[in-house]
């Protein structure tokens, strides 16, 4: 049944039948096939994950990124850190790394930072003559710093698939999420120096400096509020995703004063939008898996590994190939919700740390974002950019080191886990 | 051979029409209830118990109104590489067959959760006593939306049309890989 699952699922997505659309294809193709799997099972697998109150904390992120880069803090953002690293070697695009780093704090969607940061800083890299597909390059690799930063709707996908919990994965993603937007902003000045990219001339303005980073504090504050607030216990992550939204819309409205309702009538919208294209892949995944487990799939992978192969090293290389792979083809939520039940039995015998194997996981995933050949991130930045994605792809070295070598990191080191 | 674009037919502007105004209404009840609650629990150390119990039931209603805008805007993620590569004629073939096969898939859904109306009924919420089958509707009702919307691209593929979409709404914008 799991192959006919695979065949199925592939060669629907091969049609170009969108991603969720396929794994429910492949469902009913299995139940088909199987007299003992009936299609009402599927069904009340879909409903159950609309029925799922930690769920409800995926459109309140999404609507409080919305609300907040949005409008002015985003320029607020953008105008505080190109004052403070734009005349650094590749201090533009150092400044799509930060604002990143800075945007995953208050979104969990790497989609959004993706597009909102280059609809702010692609005009202004094209002005002073930056090499564009080097500019999309740093921005595509940035933008899935978002996921790993807390919030992320990755890690309460992988939360709900493995029992861990949220507030243990937010806290455990900051490091590696510092790490890469590190790692990043060096390979950015190495190639910025390298190659003697232009740089950010005009002189610094203090007083507009001041007032920008004003601005931006609330972006600064909200990642450690959710993060305070999920650690002690103070609200569950679904409130803490709402009080976020309370936060971002009175910061909007009172602060910025940008708050308009077509604004306000486009960003619900948009999360509404966004929420509806992840419970679908979720709802199809809950199916899929349900069968993968009822052919005992997971267990049969976790055997085979530890019959053959019993390094521990090895295993998680093997995990980590097996998850670059699909990566650079599975959309990421139905990814993790695939990958989960697969993998926990295998952390499980080899001792790793379910925690730890969230972050590895997501680490690991989020690179498939800006792979091709189905890279959302890197399709967005190379649109925004007005380059090909194959030239894209050419300037994305130094990142896909920096990202490789951060996931050996969380794979290997298991300190690198904040707890 | 060249496609023509053409503007959205009245049954796409009322599936737009009413799932933004569910959106709307879901998570605009659902954010206060909820920031509402926590307010209280907070204030007066306790909360209201059916607060909990109203934003589950909106849920599905928020979702499934997104599943079928983000449906009607064609932002559902897809991996489109591979039927770029073949010429226009095979092309427009391979999108009927596919929007046919989505179709299908989600007629055959309506059918069996509409089997499960009768048996679900009896299931009721801990406070409100509220049907499941009002859950189980509502998928149904989205995934009905879904295969209409499917055969809609398929015909629409046929007769080589496309839907106009201002970019600057929602979901325009969606990345297709």
């Amino acid at each position: 049944m799991s192959a006919l699952i695979l065949f199925v699922f592939l060669g629907s997505a091969c049609l170009a039948i969108p991603i969720a659309h396929a794994i429910l294809l492949a469902a009913l193709a299995a139940a088909a096939s199987n007299d003992r799997v009936p299609l009402d099972l599927l069904v009340q697998q879909m409903v159950a994950q609309v029925q799922s109150f930690p769920l409800i904390a995926i459109p309140f992120f999404m609507l409080t990124g919305g609300l907040m880069m949005g409008g002015k803090l985003g320029q607020a953002i953008v105008g505080t850190l190109t004052a403070l690293v734009g005349r650094w070697h590749g201090g533009p695009a150092q400044v799509s790394v930060l604002s990143s780093t800075l945007f995953g704090g208050v979104s969990g969607s790497a989609v959004a930072d993706a597009s909102a940061i280059g609809a702010l800083l692609m005009p202004w890299h094209r002005r002073i003559g930056y090499p564009m597909p080097f500019s999309a390059a740093a921005l595509a690799s940035a933008a899935t710093i978002d996921i790993i930063i807390p919030p992320s709707i990755p890690l309460i996908l992988y939360a709900l698939s493995s029992n861990a919990s949220i507030a243990a994965l937010f806290y455990a993603g900051i490091l590696p999420g510092l790490m890469l937007c590190g790692g990043f902003m060096a390979a950015c000045w190495y190639v910025g120096k390298r190659d003697n990219l232009p740089r950010e001339t005009a002189p610094a303005d203090r007083a507009a400096f001041r007032r920008n980073l004003l601005y931006s504090l609330p972006a600064i504050a909200l990642p450690v509020l959710i993060v305070v607030f999920l650690r002690f216990g103070i609200a569950t992550p679904t409130e803490v995703a709402v009080l976020s939204t309370l936060f971002a819309g009175a910061t909007s409205a009172l602060l910025y004063r940008d708050l308009s309702w077509k604004r306000l009538h486009h960003v619900i919208l948009e999360a509404g939008l966004a929420t509806g294209v992840v419970l679908l892949v979720i709802m199809a995944s809950a199916a899929i898996g349900w069968l993968l487990t009822f052919d005992q799939m997971p267990q049969n992978i976790a055997l085979w590994v530890q019959q053959n192969i019993t390094a521990q090293w090895l295993v998680i290389l093997l995990m980590n190939l097996m998850m670059l792979f699909l990566g650079m083809f599975i959309d990421l939520p139905a990814a993790v919700l695939l990958l989960t039940p697969v993998f926990l039995p295998l952390a499980h015998s080899i001792g790793m740390d379910p925690i730890q194997l969230g972050i590895m996981m997501v680490v690991n995933l989020a690179i498939g974002l800006y792979t091709p050949p189905v890279g959302t991130t890197l399709f967005i930045t190379s649109a925004l950019a007005r380059v090909k994605v194959g030239q894209t792809v050419r300037a994305m070295g130094p990142f896909y080191l920096v990202a490789l070598t951060v996931l050996a990191i969380v794979s290997y080191v298991p300190a690198s886990i904040l707890r | 051979m060249n496609t023509v674009v053409v503007e959205r037919n009245a049954l796409e502007r009322v599936i737009v029409a009413i799932c933004s105004a569910v959106l709307w209404l879901t998570t605009i009840v659902i954010f206060v209830i909820l920031s509402a609650n926590t307010a209280l629990r907070y204030l007066s150390g306790s909360s209201l118990q059916w607060a909990n119990e109203v934003p589950e039931l909106l849920f599905p209603w928020l979702v499934m109104s997104g599943v079928v805008l983000a449906a009607e805007k064609g932002s559902h993620i897809a991996t489109v590489f591979l039927v770029d590569a073949v010429g226009p004629q095979a092309r427009r073939l391979i999108a009927v067959i596919a929007w046919l096969a989505v179709a299908s898939l989600y007629a055959v859904l309506v059918r069996a959760t509409w089997g499960l109306l009768d048996i679900v009924h009896d299931e009721r919420s801990p406070i409100l006593q509220i049907p499941n089958s009002v859950t189980y509707a509502c998928v149904m009702v989205g995934m009905g939306l879904l295969a209409l919307l499917a055969l809609l691209a398929a015909w629409r593929a046929w007769r080589r049309e496309s839907v106009a979409r201002d970019l600057s709404e929602p979901g325009a914008q969606a990345a297709q890989g």
